[in-house]
């Protein structure tokens, strides 16, 4: 069933149809309410909110665009508002990555460093910067999934990189001198 | 000569090593550069940066949100049948501007009818075309798609 066969079949009452469309996006939406949230639990009931919301929207959906880009704008407006009534979590201590995927050839540390300066930023920042570097888009589809002018794609992300740039050298002056105290103590 | 300040011109440069035109002249980003050591510096930082996320990838996710969403999808199908609402209300709507309509031409003359009429007709094709001419339209549509 392609995209389009199944939004036909939920306009005209077809629940299951829905199902597709979930179990197709999921995965990918997911991946981005992390992106934008920095936690797992937060995205999963974004993500579960935001599928509601689309379903009930389904009615307006042009059927000549593409579904994810769609419900991209109304994931972002859940997370967002759930972002917005959250108080700022502490940064918690990471064993695990949640925004990026552990590889083989990366060292840990070195990841989890990246990770903590990412989860140090703004939403707003966290965004644009996974959209850019981990889904590699384009200034053009940047500015069509967060809505704004190109212009303003370039200006974002120029600043959003050097506050992560910022994040990541005070991270990893910090992880070094944690480091060289352990060697001292020992 | 025009003078471009630092950041005007990190920008421009971090948009054309990212791909995208920028909107100054390389020649002039380059003759900055040429001149200005810190604007090096950040630009090879800023690049190094880039690299790096570059090389990394989205986590992924197998989680399955069907046995969730789908109660929850009957529960809001039931709590808000907006268009059983609407099928609900509308006759009511209709009767209640039959009455002010009937009211209001039924003592005076005929020439409010033919005022009303054309705000009738516009309602008419309105209802007839299943459009909301009050509906602000919010979805960006970028030109050339």
């Amino acid at each position: 069933m392609d995209d389009a066969t199944a939004i036909r079949g939920c306009r005209a009452g077809d629940r299951q149809a829905f199902r597709h469309l979930v179990e197709a996006y999921q995965g990918q939406a997911i991946g981005h309410a992390v992106g934008i949230l920095g936690n797992r639990d937060d995205a999963r009931d974004a993500v579960q909110d935001a599928f509601i919301d689309a379903f009930q929207a389904l009615s307006r959906f042009d059927l000549s665009r593409k579904f994810y880009p769609w419900f991209y704008v109304i994931l972002r407006n859940r997370c967002y508002k759930l972002a917005g009534a959250r108080t700022k979590r502490e940064t918690e201590s990471l064993d695990d990555p949640n925004i990026l995927e552990p590889s083989t050839d990366a060292p840990r540390e070195e990841l989890l460093l990246l990770e903590r300066a990412l989860l140090e930023l703004d939403p707003e920042d966290r965004e644009i910067i996974t959209l850019k570097h981990l889904d590699g888009l384009t200034y053009q589809e940047l500015a069509e999934r967060l809505q704004v002018p190109e212009g303003t794609v370039m200006s974002r992300l120029f600043h959003a990189r050097k506050r992560l740039h910022a994040r990541l050298t005070r991270t990893t002056s910090k992880a070094y001198e944690g480091l060289s105290n352990e060697h001292h103590r020992l | 000569m025009n003078t471009i300040d630092c950041e005007t011109v990190l920008m421009a440069a971090m948009s054309v090593a990212d791909g995208s035109p920028a909107e100054i002249e390389t020649a002039r980003i380059e003759a900055h550069l040429a001149q200005c050591g810190n604007c090096r510096s950040e630009l090879e930082a800023l690049g190094g940066l880039a690299k790096l996320l570059d090389a990394q990838k989205r986590r992924q996710s197998d989680e399955q949100l069907w046995s969730t969403i789908q109660p929850r999808l009957s529960d809001r199908a039931e709590a808000q049948p907006a268009d059983r609402t609407l099928k609900m209300w509308a006759p009511v709507g209709l009767i209640l501007l039959a009455y002010k309509l009937f009211e209001q031409v039924s003592d005076r003359q005929l020439a409010l009818v033919y005022k009303l009429l054309p705000l009738l007709l516009i309602a008419a094709a309105f209802l007839f075309l299943r459009q909301n001419p009050f509906k602000i339209n919010t979805e960006l549509k970028l030109e050339g798609e």
